[in-house]
């Protein structure tokens, strides 16, 4: 397989798998988070390359990558319904110091994570004091304090 | 006063969905690897016998593009001319890179690549085979004239 089609396979099965996914897979909460990000990019980079090497291949393998990458930016900028399909829209997670559960539930968010992600966050030592928490679309939390 | 986002629950609500389904086929997806669909698994090599089992060819139903695969005849029992002949539609997928033990000639004729030994033919023959090409490929092989098919499916 030619490189530039290993490349949009694999950018498009990574774009997938991601958004599946959910947020909060790549919000590198623990170490090993980080860690199995890592290995991740170990794997695709063998799929991508294969047998070839050479410096040819590599540059071929970055440009198309940098270019599906631009790509993706210029439809997510001109179509907001490319935008939350590629990236996902922010969610309401705390209202008025109450954790909205349903969207903790889809979004894989614990109690713990959340008063985790406020300490750092804000620096509050609970809800009690939240008006609103936003999960990002990065998978951040966002915390605005209530008056 | 409210927060401006650009929260749009309904969106959401239908990923929801998507992402159930997703997330359930990759699981099906990564069960398929275990088994072998994806190659090397239980389910990933068979055996095709030929007419009244007098001959078998050991064979990877799943292979992929760039790793080497290789058949494996056993034709203690094959009658007919010394000769094991694959049909030429299925080499064009994947192409024949060693033959042990080697024959004393290669022919191409009628459709086939026809590898003949002298006298009668071994017990065991390995053909290593490269795939080359995506997709379902439909195998012939022939030993001592009697044909054997399988298919054979080649990932990227």
């Amino acid at each position: 397989m030619i490189p530039v089609v290993r490349a949009i396979a694999v950018y498009g099965f990574l774009l997938v798998l991601m958004r599946l996914m959910g947020k909060r897979s790549l919000a590198q909460v623990t170490v090993f988070d980080l860690l199995v990000l890592l290995i991740v990019s170990e794997a695709t980079q063998q799929g991508m390359t294969g047998n070839d090497f050479s410096v040819t291949n590599s540059i071929i393998l970055v440009t198309t990558l940098v270019l599906l990458q631009r790509a993706a930016d210029k439809l997510t900028n001109r179509s907001p319904r490319s935008d939350r399909l590629l990236n996902d829209v922010p969610t309401v997670i705390v209202q008025d110091g109450r954790p909205i559960a349903d969207r903790m539930r889809h979004n894989d968010l614990s109690d713990g994570e959340l008063l985790e992600e406020v300490r750092k966050a804000a620096g509050l030592e609970g809800l009690d004091k939240v008006r609103y928490a936003v999960l990002e679309r990065d998978g951040s939390i966002s915390v605005i304090q209530s008056g | 006063m409210a927060i401006v986002t650009e929260e749009d629950l309904r969106f959401e609500r239908r990923w929801y969905r998507i992402q159930r389904v997703g997330r359930a086929l990759l699981v099906i997806a990564i069960v398929a690897a275990v088994v072998g669909v994806f190659g090397t698994g239980p389910l990933a090599s068979a055996t095709a016998e030929g007419p009244g089992g007098r001959f078998s060819v050991d064979y990877d139903r799943f292979v992929r593009s760039t790793q080497s695969t290789s058949l494996q005849i056993s034709a203690q029992g094959a009658v007919g001319p010394a000769t094991v002949a694959i049909a030429q539609g299925f080499l064009q997928a994947t192409s024949l890179s060693d033959v042990s033990p080697q024959p004393d000639s290669e022919t191409a004729r009628g459709g086939r690549v026809v590898l003949s030994y002298q006298g009668s033919l071994p017990d065991e023959i390995e053909l290593q085979l490269a795939p080359e090409t995506i997709g379902v490929h439909q195998a012939t092989v022939w030993v001592g004239g009697a044909p054997v098919r399988f298919r054979q499916v080649t990932w990227p």
